[in-house]
């Protein structure tokens, strides 16, 4: 999975691309806790991202709590089948999606 | 400080000893009772003689008629002085403490008047002495009452004529005077009436004394005998008895803890135990016992010794025998033409089933099922010979029928004890799915073609092998399509028994068959190995049950990807098998999705947390509109339906990270259900479409 980050008017992207799984997780968690002391604002583009899977879910709701305490957390681009996802787990009354 | 008390009282010599001590002092206390009676008794009739003599000697003094005389005048004449006087001297001559003649009054007995009234000077009460022991002397006309209710009675007894005397001892002090004898008798006038009565009252002092130095006696004689039999039997029982029964005991301990015969010969002729007869006796039997011991105890050292070596051969042998039997699987994972399975459960630890499959060539199978005559060790080195025949027979051989025909010329041959064994041998074409088989006495195979269902497929089957040397074999011809499923089986199967003695049967197998005509070839041996053991029920699996089926997979229908050592690096491997069946079964994107999703969660809790070096997953397509996934590998037990769903409400804050994964599996099927069979966790996902 390719991860772009990009700080734009005191907000950061992290752009996803390819799959999320079990996999991948491990690296976004990474960029992720790098990330949120940098910035109250956090985007994530999930325009390419193809896929998620429940490991990927884990690192959106770390990043979601951190950052419910210090700013906000959005979501945009979601494609139709991992908004279904976010859906059926519950998600998407905790995330912003854009 | 208690509980060695407590152990002193216990003991034999402590109780023996104070038994006896207290019998000694019972019989004391008896003989003693006696003695005293009696001696009281006797001393009192002499009393009571003395007391009468002087009674008698006194009415000869006293004229009865006299008497009212005396009162009237006050005793002023010379014949009552005489009298007096006479009595006096008596009283003092028979030792007498007092000589008391009185006269009752008519209307009441109680009421007396004095006439004489005689005290012996010892017993005079003088004024002033405060001696209150001393008799007072009453004066002729002193009238007096009768308080004392024993003097009341003998007064009425005499008045009344009941008694010609009557006799009061007085041994205690009750009255405040030393011990005495009473004795009352009656003095008569001449015509034989009453007129007054008489007490003579005679001291009781050296029956008194006597009685004093004969209890001293007695109580010193009693401490005596009781301390000098304490001690010569206490010692008694210490030497001949605690000593040597201690030493025995010691010996016994000692003898638990060192397993070495003790020396008896010092024992015994040493003073220790000395001569009783029981004590020897008991020595001895220790003695006896400790080499009988010591020989039970070799004795079972090496009995136990071959019994572990026999066990661990045993076990080494079941070892070595299963590993004979192809116990891997998807054996030929590249052959997806063809799904194969099977499995052997043995009654003894070792069996004398067996199957076997291999490749003869790129297009041949080879499958084997077996089962030899008999159980144990040679029941299965039979089955390992005839294994190994059959291999290098159908390896060079050319039809099933060939090769029985040969392996039935090597065993009989050989004459192995009279064993023999049934077989049924297949050689399968997969590109074509022909199948050439022989049977040689073994039970039916049960065969279903496309949509339809089990079925025994009954052709003529030849002798068991090694039965006779010239038995003939013939070979039959069997067509399998894709989806067509074979399943053989041993008659440890059929002749299951249940506790009622009923047996599994043919038809019960087809019926366990038959309830998932779709199934998975591990399925149907699982379907009919669960239908078996509850049919059984309680009762003890009695011989060898082996199974095996195969399916001709239709790769339209079904796919399946084995691997070999699960690493979470396969995950990329798993999702392309799924990814590439999907398109090429052209699955809806979002049904293809879903697998995707579905089996990431899946692998990845194989991956990480079975501890299995083997999966399997398998697409399979059901009817027209529906798809199976399932999963399958071999770690530990593990069912994921079990976890329980997150609570999907929950905000941000609350949620927990976990158990996602099964939840979104069962939020995406149909129906998800676990299965643990042969060692095995298989999960199966469906979804409809």
């Amino acid at each position: 999975m390719v991860i772009n980050k990009t700080v734009e008017n005191g907000a950061t992207t992290l752009a996803l691309e390819g799959r999320l799984d079990t996999t991948t997780a491990p690296e976004l968690e990474a960029v992720t806790m790098q990330t949120i002391p940098e910035t109250d604002v956090l985007v994530m583009d999930f325009a390419k991202l193809e896929y998620i899977s429940s490991a990927g879910l884990r690192v959106i709701l770390k990043a979601q709590k951190a950052m419910n305490a210090k700013g906000t957390l959005k979501i945009k681009n979601v494609n139709e089948g991992i908004m279904e996802v976010f859906e059926i787990t519950g998600f998407l009354d905790i995330l912003t999606i854009e | 400080m208690i509980k060695k008390l407590q152990a002193v009282v216990k003991s034999l010599t402590f109780r023996m000893v104070l038994g006896v001590m207290l019998l000694i002092l019972l019989m004391n206390l008896i003989s003693g009772g006696i003695g005293y009676w009696i001696f009281t008794d006797t001393m009192g009739k002499e009393y009571e003689k003395a007391a009468l003599h002087t009674a008698r000697t006194a009415d000869v003094i006293i004229d009865g008629d006299k008497l009212n005389g005396f009162l009237a005048n006050g005793g002023s004449t010379r014949e009552y002085r005489t009298q007096k006087e006479m009595l006096d001297d008596l009283c003092i001559a028979q030792s007498a403490v007092e000589l008391c003649i009185t006269v009752s009054d008519p209307e009441d007995y109680g009421k007396y008047t004095v006439v004489f009234d005689s005290i012996n000077p010892k017993y005079l009460w003088e004024e002033g002495s405060g001696d209150s022991t001393k008799y007072y002397p009453w004066k002729i006309g002193d009238k007096g009452e009768l308080v004392d209710n024993d003097y009341l009675r003998a007064h009425r007894e005499l008045l009344s004529k009941k008694k010609d005397y009557s006799v009061l001892m007085c041994t205690d002090r009750h009255d405040g005077k030393d011990p005495h004898i009473a004795l009352f008798s009656p003095i008569l006038d001449s015509e034989g009436e009453i007129s007054a009565i008489l007490c003579v009252k005679l001291p009781m002092e050296e029956l008194q004394e006597g009685l004093e130095v004969y209890d001293r006696r007695q109580k010193l004689s009693v401490a005596v005998m009781t301390v000098t039999t304490a001690f010569f039997l206490g010692r008694f029982l210490w030497k001949k008895f605690v000593i040597p029964t201690r030493m025995l005991s010691e010996e016994a301990k000692r003898f638990s803890q060192e397993n070495t015969i003790g020396d008896f010969r010092m024992l015994l002729d040493n003073q220790v135990v000395g001569d009783i007869q029981e004590i020897r006796e008991l020595a001895e039997s220790v003695e006896r016992m400790e080499k009988d011991t010591l020989w039970y105890m070799e004795n079972l050292r090496e009995a136990t010794a071959n019994q572990e070596r026999i066990s661990t051969e045993l076990s080494l042998a079941a070892r070595i025998q299963s590993s004979k039997l192809p116990r891997h699987f998807p054996p030929f994972p590249e052959r997806y033409e063809f799904d194969i399975f099977a499995n052997m459960t043995p009654a003894k630890e070792v069996g004398g089933d067996f199957y076997d499959f291999y490749m003869l060539d790129d297009d041949r199978l080879a499958i084997v099922m077996a089962d030899v005559s008999g159980k144990g060790i040679p029941a299965a080195l039979f089955m390992m010979a005839t294994q190994i025949l059959i291999k290098s027979a159908a390896k060079r051989g050319s039809s099933p029928a060939d090769v029985l025909m040969k392996v039935n010329g090597d065993i009989c041959k050989t004459n192995f004890d009279e064993m023999f064994v049934t077989v049924w041998l297949g050689f399968l074409s997969p590109s074509t799915g022909e199948l050439i088989y022989a049977n040689a006495g073994h039970e039916y195979p049960a065969v279903k073609h496309a949509d339809g269902e089990f079925e025994l497929v009954k052709d003529r089957h030849g002798f068991v092998l090694g039965g006779l040397s010239n038995a003939v074999y013939r070979d039959c011809f069997l067509k399998l399509d894709k989806g067509d499923t074979l399943f053989l089986y041993t008659d440890g199967v059929t002749e299951a028994t249940s506790a009622a003695n009923e047996l599994f049967g043919t038809e019960r197998i087809l019926k366990a068959l038959n309830k998932d005509t779709d199934a998975s070839v591990q399925e149907m041996l699982g379907n009919v190995r669960n239908s078996a053991n509850e049919f059984v029920g309680e009762a003890e699996q009695f011989d060898d049950m082996t199974m095996l089926c195969l399916k001709m997979v239709d790769s339209n229908r079904e796919r399946c990807l084995a691997l070999e050592g699960v690493t979470i690096k396969d995950m990329e491997t798993v999702l392309k098998f799924l990814d590439t069946v999907s398109e090429e079964w052209g699955l809806p994107p979002k049904l293809a999705y879903y697998l995707q999703i579905m089996a990431d969660e899946v692998f990845s809790n194989i991956a990480y947390y079975s501890g299995s070096d083997n999966a399997v997953v398998k697409l399979r397509r059901i009817g027209t509109s529906g798809v199976e996934l399932v999963m399958v590998d071999n770690g530990k037990a593990y069912d994921p339906t079990a976890i329980p769903d997150p609570d999907v409400t929950l905000s941000a804050e609350k949620r927990k990270i976990g158990g996602l994964g099964m939840y979104m599996v069962r939020k995406m099927s149909d129906e998800v259900f676990y299965k643990r069979e042969y060692d095995r966790n298989i999960l199966v996902m469906r979804k409809m479409l």
